[in-house]
């Protein structure tokens, strides 16, 4: 078929040997606009869709993680792990928190007794203390981390940001 | 056909497949991941790639006629479908017989069999129409009509369903077939009943947890 034939090629009955797509622009000035326009519009959806993207991923970050946690873990060895976090959406309120050993989930609590500040005093500050006791010693060397869990989305998302810096222990 | 076509053409036709894509694949990994239970987000990317279809096909000159929403050719393309769906349908079904796992009754979210009809010949024609009226007529724009397009459009459709492992091998081979049978009879109404026949027999089939309930892109993990 030669160029000319297969412009005009625009049918789709079935059984055709062409499918028939009415594919190529003529070269007629209309075509050539009608093109133009169209190269447009796929440059305009897929700036759309960039746009749309990246705006939603500012938005979820933004409510995700508005305000977060401060907080610490103070101390972890071989028969548990403590310390302390403070909500700063919420002051004063409890916290969830998870504690992983070695990248893996191990405990969860719920730190809700308030917790002295780095004067000592518990009562007039709004950290919260976590404690966590393994039921049976956790022997060997053993890296720990303590995550705050945030419930956002109506608890359709649930985020975890760590506590302090991680701890490494060794229990014999 | 394709010998008519400059690379120009070819190129437009592929960024038309990757545009019309993105919206499926944002709506599945983006809006899934970050909007949670939100489900109206999902109207953005469906409405801008509704919208620009249309746009494209205005731009293209190609009547709603044309692009397969036709009666005329509705036995043709029924007749090339009959073959194959049938085969595949016995042995689903015989599977399904044979492991215990048939069921009629069952649906996607539980529903009961009442629920099937109207959802499976909306949603099978609308699934066909994106991806034989649209897709594969701009794969073959890009690629020349035959095994190249068939192949692309099967490949998409499959990748629209990752990553359900059973989801996505499904529709590669109903992919294949869909497209092939559309590029000799294009009626969106023929591969659309199928698409919906096909999806109805294999969940009545194919052990519920084999399917993971039909979920795909982020959603499949959750």
């Amino acid at each position: 078929m030669n160029d000319a034939a297969a412009r005009e090629q625009t049918d789709t009955e079935a059984g055709a040997f062409e499918p028939g797509l009415r594919v190529p622009f003529s070269a007629d000035e209309k075509a050539v606009a009608r093109r133009a326009r169209l190269l447009k519009l796929v440059a305009a959806k897929l700036a759309l869709d960039l746009l749309f993207v990246c705006g939603l991923a500012v938005y979820t970050h933004a409510v995700t993680y508005r305000n977060g946690f401060a907080g610490e873990l103070e101390q972890a060895d071989g028969l548990g792990a403590r310390g302390w976090v403070e909500d700063l959406e919420q002051p004063g309120a409890s916290v969830e928190v998870q504690l992983f050993l070695d990248g893996r989930f191990a405990a969860a609590a719920l730190a809700n007794e308030p917790a002295p500040d780095a004067r000592g005093d518990s009562q007039h500050n709004d950290r919260r203390a976590f404690v966590f006791q393994f039921v049976q010693p956790r022997y060997g060397v053993h890296e720990a981390r303590v995550y705050a869990v945030r419930a956002v989305g109506g608890g359709a998302r649930r985020t975890l940001q760590q506590l302090g810096d991680p701890r490494r222990f060794e229990w014999k | 056909m394709n010998e008519g076509i400059t690379a120009e053409e070819r190129a437009l036709a592929a960024w038309e497949i990757v545009a019309a894509s993105a919206s499926a694949l944002a709506a599945e990994w983006v809006v899934g991941t970050l909007s949670g239970r939100g489900r109206l987000l999902l109207l953005i990317p469906v409405t801008t790639a509704v919208v620009f279809m249309l746009l494209s096909h205005r731009a293209r000159g190609e009547s709603a006629r044309e692009v397969g929403w036709r009666l005329d050719n509705f036995a043709e393309a029924a007749r090339l479908l009959a073959a194959p769906m049938l085969v595949v349908s016995a042995l689903l079904v015989g599977f399904g017989w044979y492991a215990g796992t048939l069921d009629f009754g069952r649906w996607e979210g539980g529903q009961t069999i009442m629920g099937v009809p109207g959802l499976s010949l909306i949603w099978g024609p609308l699934q066909q129409y994106a991806l034989q009226g649209f897709i594969n007529r701009r794969a073959q724009v890009a690629l020349g009509r035959g095994s190249s397009s068939v192949l692309l459009v099967a490949f998409l459709f499959a990748l629209f369903h990752l990553p359900n492992p059973w989801l996505t091998f499904a529709t590669f081979a109903g992919g294949l077939l869909w497209a092939w049978v559309y590029q000799r009879a294009p009626n969106i109404l023929a591969v659309g009943v199928s698409h919906s026949l096909m999806t109805w027999v294999m969940i009545s089939s194919v052990p519920a947890g084999a399917l993971h309930n039909l979920r795909v892109g982020f959603k499949y993990f959750g």
